[in-house]
């Protein structure tokens, strides 16, 4: 049976279908398989390997590791709980170190410690040195603390109340009495030029301009600025921390001192002079700016082909044209001249003396023109000065005591600008010309000389003249001479009521006094009252900057805008003499027409445009005075007299 | 020894050994972190460059005295307020010596939880785990 026969012969490699059904061949049948050996030549395949013998060799990369000890850096915090004053101490005993070592045994004389709102606090105390060599100058600078305690039983200090941190400014030696005299400063300015600025700017707040100001050369300087606009004191309370205190406030006093308070004979009373008393404080800043201006004018002109060729006038050429408008002093052509194109062709007019011909060739008439219009643009620099006069008032002081005037200086604000520069097209700002007409943009140095900047400049003035008249309302003082308070301090305010006499205020001056020898210890205290003689109901203006003045130059009109340029034609029977000084714009003669005359002046053959001048109002420097009136409202503090 | 610890001033030029407050006594603290030397920096030292430098407030003896939290900081005087109470303040991942690079430590010590008479020496501000090194 050949291959394919038989029961495999129904199933064709690869075929579909069913599987064939597989059966063992039947019997007494061989199968052959035909083998096909093709012989093929022997081929060698080869890839070559090469081995290169080096020498061997470590790569290694050292690591140093330096053990370095981790640091903690510490600050220990000390806090001490004090007693609340209710009562002045019956017993007392003071506690003054010096350089970190208490020598309150060694205290003879006077401990006295003076402070002042906004000043240095000071202090001075004398000590009875142990026998020995000493060293005046050592001591200076060395720091020292003053407290005030009670005396407890034990001979011990309780409750020590802080009076003066500080050091030593001057140590004086009392040959005679042997005794070392102590005058201390609390530091205020060395503390207050170690301030951070945003400690100033959080705590003394107010309005600040370095037009008004100058520039600070350090924090002393800026906390002075600051203050200046704020009704405020600065100075150091008695542990030599910097405090900001406002003059007024609607707080009860911290404590009322009656009369069995008060030192027989020591409350006395200082009325704030009239010559003292500012109601109206005017002040002013000049703000120059530059103010960029820039103008686009038009040039045109036109003729219709017969009214050239009726009279046989010449055509305006191309060249003539250009000509005449690159030639405008002081303006730059913008874009491209727009002419007005000419057929070429003969034209044919019928004047007085019969048919007129003109003929324009084909090869002419692309450099003639019938006419032209083009734009050109100028810019300048007029130099602006707003004039800001302010003017604070209180009016029911006005009204009580009459008008106590004052002026305080007057601040500039010069917005410097490089003109030159800007003209050349070196610097900017850009203008964005209109098609026609004019753009202005006023120029600042953005946050040191812009807008922005003049009205800061303003609200700083406007604030320095109010705390000027709410300064000057409350230099009236009560005084008085108390038992001795240690926590009477600067910061708070005070009541005085003595039956005949009443008054409410910040306290202005504290002194205390303790005395070694006799034992005294007292507190005078000096209240500012605010208030004197203005009362009612008042107003008190934000600060608010007046609106910038309007520029008050008039827009410009037509002849402002368009170049001079007409149509002048000579040898007419109409034909004025030649005047070149008016006959601005296309001059040319007539050959031909109704009005032709040979023997009339002729013109020569020219093209002029002239320019308009820029009128001064908007190119002269200009002064602009702008006016606002500010209330300022005086604080009312108690002061109550009654005669007995 | 570390160049860097708290000053009085900006300038870095007094060194503060004691942070001290009466209850008496008004406002917030200021100190300032840094170090007056030259080419310096501090910085974490187990994550240096990763973790910042962290001033916070140790309380040595916690359950008495005054607690942590009796203790604010902050960078600015402002951000007192919203300060969390105990919680540490950052000073950046590395600190720089000089001048210019001190740290402002505002420091707000609430002492209302304390009793009178009384002193407490419990806290303290530190800067911990950090190694210096030149710059």
């Amino acid at each position: 049976m050949a291959y394919g026969d038989g029961a495999y012969a129904t199933a064709p490699y690869g075929a579909p279908g069913d599987p064939p059904e597989i059966a063992p061949p039947p019997a007494g049948l061989s199968l052959t398989l035909a083998l096909r050996v093709t012989m093929v030549e022997a081929q060698d395949v080869s890839l070559p390997v090469r081995v290169t013998m080096a020498a061997q060799g470590t790569i290694a990369m050292p690591l140093r590791v330096s053990m370095v000890e981790a640091q903690d850096v510490s600050l220990p915090v000390r806090v001490t709980m004090v007693e609340p004053l209710t009562a002045s101490p019956a017993l007392w005993r003071p506690v003054v170190t010096l350089g970190g070592v208490d020598v309150s045994e060694r205290l003879t004389g006077e401990i006295e410690v003076e402070a002042v709102e906004g000043e240095a606090r000071i202090a001075r105390f004398s000590l009875a040195p142990a026998p020995g060599v000493i060293l005046l100058p050592q001591w200076s600078g060395q720091p020292v603390t003053i407290d005030s305690a009670e005396l407890a039983a034990d001979g011990s200090a309780l409750n020590p109340r802080r009076l003066f941190t500080g050091v030593v400014d001057v140590p004086d030696y009392d040959v005679t009495a042997h005794v070392v005299t102590f005058e201390c400063t609390d530091q205020l300015q060395e503390v207050i030029g170690n301030l951070p600025r945003e400690w100033v700017d959080e705590y003394a707040g107010g309005e600040y301009s370095p037009a008004v100001s100058g520039v600070p050369a350090d924090t002393k300087q800026y906390a002075a600025a600051r203050l200046a606009s704020v009704p405020a004191s600065l100075d150091l309370d008695p542990y030599q921390q910097p405090r900001v205190t406002f003059w007024h406030s609607e707080d009860a006093p911290a404590r009322v001192f009656a009369e069995a308070d008060v030192v027989d004979g020591s409350l006395r009373l200082q009325l704030a002079s009239r010559a003292d008393l500012r109601n109206e404080v005017s002040t002013g800043l000049d703000y120059r700016l530059p103010r960029l201006r820039g103008r686009v004018i038009e040039a045109q002109f036109e003729r219709t082909i017969n009214q050239y060729t009726s009279q046989g006038l010449d055509i305006p050429s191309r060249a003539m044209i250009e000509q005449a408008l690159s030639s405008l002093s002081g303006w730059e052509r913008i874009g491209d001249i727009n002419y007005v194109a000419v057929d070429p062709g003969v034209y044919e007019s019928v004047g007085g003396s019969g048919v007129i011909f003109t003929e324009v060739r084909a090869t002419d008439a692309p450099n003639l023109a019938l006419g032209f219009a083009a734009a050109f643009a100028s810019r300048w620099v007029q130099s602006v000065t707003e004039q800001y006069r302010l003017t604070v008032r209180a009016q029911a002081s006005i009204d009580a005591i009459g008008y106590a005037r004052d002026s305080l200086d007057s601040a500039t604000l010069d917005a410097e600008f490089d003109d030159a520069a800007w003209l050349d097209g070196n610097a900017g700002p850009a203008l964005t010309l209109p098609p026609v007409g004019d753009v202005s943009l006023d120029y600042g140095a953005a946050g040191a000389t812009d807008r922005a900047a003049a009205q800061q400049a303003v609200r700083a003035l406007v604030e320095q003249a109010k705390v000027a008249v709410l300064a000057s309302h409350r230099t009236t003082r009560v005084g008085a001479t108390l038992a001795h308070w240690a926590d009477v301090d600067l910061h708070e305010r005070y009541e005085i009521d003595t039956g005949p006499l009443r008054a409410t205020g910040k306290a202005a001056r504290v002194v205390h006094r303790l005395n070694m020898e006799n034992g005294s210890a007292v507190t005078e205290i000096e209240v500012a009252v605010s208030g004197c003689a203005a009362v009612g109901l008042q107003a008190d203006d934000p600060a608010d900057p007046p609106t910038a003045p309007a520029d008050p130059t008039p827009a410009p009109g037509a002849a402002q805008l368009a170049c001079a340029c007409d149509l002048y034609v000579g040898q007419t029977m109409t034909s004025p003499p030649y005047d070149e000084a008016v006959m601005i714009g296309f001059t040319t003669n007539a050959r031909a027409g109704a009005t032709f005359d040979a023997l009339a002046p002729a013109y020569p053959l020219a093209l002029t445009v002239g320019a308009p001048e820029v009128e001064a109002a908007v190119r002269d420097p200009i002064a602009l005075p702008q006016t606002a009136t500010y209330s300022v409202a005086i604080p009312q503090d108690t002061l109550e007299i009654n005669v007995p | 020894m570390s160049t860097f610890g708290f000053f009085a001033d900006a300038g870095l030029t007094t060194p503060v050994t004691s942070l001290r407050k009466y209850s008496t006594e008004l406002g917030d603290k200021l100190v300032y972190f840094g170090s007056p030397a030259t080419g310096k920096t501090l910085q974490d030292a187990e994550a240096p460059g990763t973790d910042p430098v962290l001033a916070s407030v140790v309380d040595a003896a916690a359950g008495t005295g005054l607690p942590a939290s009796a203790v604010k900081l902050a960078a600015t005087s402002g951000g007192l307020a919203t300060a969390t109470p105990g919680a540490a303040l950052s000073l950046g991942v590395l600190v720089a010596s000089g001048t210019a690079n001190a740290k402002p430590v505002h420091v707000r010590i609430d002492t209302s939880s304390g009793t009178v008479p009384n002193e407490y020496t419990d806290l303290s501000l530190a800067v911990q785990n950090v190694i210096e090194a030149d710059a």
